[in-house]
């Protein structure tokens, strides 16, 4: 190969290194001692939610459930930090799918972060289990 | 990571790789074909086993037992006819000159790298970026755990945000390993991510070695290893990274002769992402145009048989799509406003400068390829046709698109712009000259060792630099033997600061500073030196486990804290910092921060 070739090499060679040393620079590796809670968003609603998948299995729920948070329907889809708690949320707990318009559902889930579950529950519906942290299993008392 | 999911993965590598071979047949190989073929056999097992869990996911609420068996069956039928046939004839190859070595030392030095790159990327965001755990991984789920009611559980309007007419490519493919682990692992996922774009810098690196030789190869593996967006991307459980293996695939194989295979992964293609339907329609169109007619049949029937899945879904199982779902006609006026190609343009020119996230553009050394090879090779038309018609398509779909365009721009340009990234670089590196064969001997048994063990040093030295790194939070880092002692801030600090080469934190009261012991370096004295400094006078502690290690009065006047021989328990370890004054507000205004004192530039000795 002729000179000018090696100069091509020579320079995607260089400019290849230099972004990856960059890359490197910018990419620190995870920490030896694990950020509690945890930084990425998804592993810390993994942990919120853990206990949550089980109980629904017990009490034979099945499809859509309702979900609360500390805001009304019409405020949170206008709220992107609560809208991506509820993304979340719903992927924590596949396979039921979490309706946050729908207020009259058998089962709900309730996902409050302001209150910490001891504000009053949502009207019609009582507490079947309390995971803590402002989660709860919320069960349906009238038709 | 346990074993299953690298099992099933080389299962589906396995099965791809006999299909391969199948479909290509036993012609004269040329030197880098074997690699070629393991390359774009990973990409076909990993589309097959996906189209069968998927098929079995319908029927069964096992799929991962059903499809393992069909998996078995399909392996011993393929690996009993490809027995009988004869060897292969290898067309033989040129001999390695020393700066081929050289750089091809340098391209898997550079594979080292992008490889921890890479999982960090992984590490720091398990499930992925935000389409990662909100679409693809959401749709594993309920394929994994949603039964054979999966379709209905999707079509619910609750959860047409997550993009439920999606291919199921990936999703199929990750629910595949997750079946087979018996668990929904993270690491799973990360795994099937990370071998698409394993496979797409085979495929990308295979193929130019067998169209244009290895300097070509190397180069163009180098430019695609120096794209940190793809490095960081490659675990990140996106689609667009297969999308743009499956379409490189097609294209290598379209420009190498392997026209049933090509269009199969076209097919593919369209499996994995919608933009997979506009890449099948352009290429084989493409491919139809600048084929003979007597071969039309085969890349038809070829390109069906792909296509079936993705058909089958689109027709029996995905709502509308959100770009194609409302009526098309009141918007057709759009293409004709020059507002929206403005800011298509405008946010082009931003993100063909960003999207790679360089630090040094890679345009200058294309643009001095391209004045070197002026009298260089032609390009098979099938490459720049196919990258020309893919832009122009997506360029419609902008002009077209009913969403707010800057937000559309914003989310999406620059995944378009990797897909066909890997396309770019292979146009680039076809005019690159055919290295001419060499007759250079065999180097001797001695500079063969050296070569190897110069390049295991190179690579051991690196890999010891990269885990000296410090990592988020992190303030100090000592080796002791194969051990390592860190020190990072723990509870009780406001965000770290820095200037220059100096780091501090400032407490909000109690604070703690936080070591991790390596197994094989507690016990050992350790020393530790900071310097103190709070706002106002005040007496400070130090306590390791229930002993006070130092205390003293701080006060604006910075302080230095010698710690020595501290002995260290394997594990972590807490350094509690306290005062006996509570914090003091730094300045009047209204929100400022209660500070109490500031570690400045720890220190581990």
């Amino acid at each position: 190969m002729k000179f000018h070739g090696w100069l091509v090499v020579g320079a995607v060679a260089l400019t290849a290194g230099i972004n990856l040393v960059d890359a490197v620079r910018r990419g620190p590796p995870p920490p030896r001692l694990p950020a509690v809670p945890a930084t990425d968003p998804v592993v810390r609603h993994e942990a919120r939610f853990a206990g949550v998948t089980a109980a629904l299995r017990r009490h034979e729920v099945r499809g859509v459930v309702g979900y609360f948070c500390d805001l009304t329907p019409e405020v949170l889809a206008a709220t992107p930090a609560a809208m991506e708690d509820y993304f979340l949320t719903q992927f924590a707990l596949v396979p039921w799918v979490l309706d946050p318009r729908d207020r009259d559902r058998p089962w709900a889930i309730a996902n409050l972060r302001q209150t910490g579950g001891g504000e009053p529950l949502p009207a019609g519906y009582r507490m079947t289990v309390n995971f803590g942290g402002g989660v709860l299993l919320l069960e349906r008392t009238r038709p | 990571m346990s074993l299953p999911p690298l099992l099933s993965l080389l299962v589906a590598w396995l099965l791809g790789t006999l299909l391969v071979s199948a479909l290509v047949g036993e012609a004269e190989r040329r030197p880098g074909d074997t690699a070629l073929r393991l390359a774009l056999g990973a990409l076909l097992g990993l589309g097959v086993t996906a189209v069968i869990f998927c098929g079995f996911s319908l029927l069964v609420d096992r799929p991962g037992l059903a499809s393992g068996i069909v998996e078995a069956a399909l392996l011993a039928v393929l690996a009993r006819r490809l027995a009988g046939r004869g060897a292969a004839v290898v067309a033989p190859a040129a001999a390695w000159t020393w700066p081929q070595r050289l750089l091809a030392s340098c391209c898997a030095q550079a594979l080292l790298v992008a490889a921890v790159v890479a999982w960090r990327a992984w590490a720091a965001a398990p499930w992925g970026g935000w389409d990662g755990w909100a679409i693809w991984n959401l749709h594993a789920r309920l394929l994994a755990r949603g039964g054979t009611d999966w379709p209905a559980l999707l079509a619910a309007p609750q959860l047409s945000w997550t993009h439920p007419d999606y291919p199921r490519l990936v999703a199929a493919g990750v629910a595949r390993a997750w079946a087979w682990t018996g668990a929904e692992s993270p690491a799973a996922a990360g795994l099937v991510s990370a071998a698409f774009a394993a496979a797409l810098l085979g495929v990308l690196v295979a193929g130019l070695h067998v169209l244009r030789g290895r300097i070509a190869a190397a180069v163009g593996g180098l430019l695609l290893v120096g794209t940190p967006f793809f490095v960081t991307f490659a675990t990140n459980e996106h689609a667009d990274i297969p999308f743009a293996a499956y379409a490189l695939a097609a294209v290598v194989c379209g420009v190498r002769g392997w026209l049933i295979p090509a269009a199969l992964f076209a097919g593919l293609a369209a499996w994995t992402k919608n933009e997979g339907l506009l890449f099948a329609a352009v290429f084989g169109a493409v491919l139809l145009t600048t084929q003979p007619r007597q071969k039309i049949g085969a890349i038809l029937g070829a390109l069906a048989l792909g296509l079936l899945p993705v058909i089958g879904f689109k027709l029996g199982w995905a709502p509308a799509n959100d770009l194609m779902g409302p009526t098309l006609a009141p918007r057709l006026a759009q293409l004709f406003d020059p507002a929206r190609h403005g800011a298509i343009l405008s946010a082009l020119g931003r993100d063909l400068r960003q999207f790679g996230e360089w630090t040094v553009l890679p345009y200058f050394a294309l643009a001095l390829g391209w004045w070197a090879s002026r009298r260089a090779q032609p390009v098979p038309r099938l490459v720049p046709l196919v990258i020309v018609l893919m832009a122009a398509g997506y360029y419609v779909v902008y002009l077209l698109s009913p969403h707010d365009l800057a937000w559309h721009l914003d989310t999406s340009l620059v995944r378009l712009l990797l897909q066909l990234w890997p396309l770019v670089i292979v146009a680039w590196c076809l005019r690159w000259p055919e290295a001419a064969a060499t007759t250079a001997g065999a180097p001797s048994r001695v500079r063969r060792l050296g070569w190897w063990g110069a390049n295991l040093g190179v690579a051991a030295g690196l890999l010891v630099a990269l885990g000296g790194q410090l990592g988020a939070g992190e303030v100090a880092l000592r080796r002791v033997g194969l051990g390592k002692v860190t020190l990072a801030w723990g509870e009780g600090w406001y965000s770290p600061e820095s200037l220059g080469r100096q780091r501090w934190a400032w407490s909000r009261g109690e604070a703690q500073l936080r070591f991790a012991v390596d197994p094989s370096a507690a016990g050992g004295p350790q020393h530790v030196r900071f310097t103190l400094r709070s706002l106002g006078a005040r007496r400070v502690a130090v306590t390791l486990g229930n002993r006070v290690v130092w205390s003293g009065a701080v006060a604006e006047v910075p302080v230095t804290v010698e710690l020595k021989d501290l002995v260290l328990p394997e594990g972590e370890t807490a350094l509690v910092i306290a005062s006996d004054q509570p914090p003091r507000a730094e300045s009047a205004a209204p929100g400022a921060r209660a500070l109490a004192f500031a570690v400045y530039d720890p220190e581990l000795r």
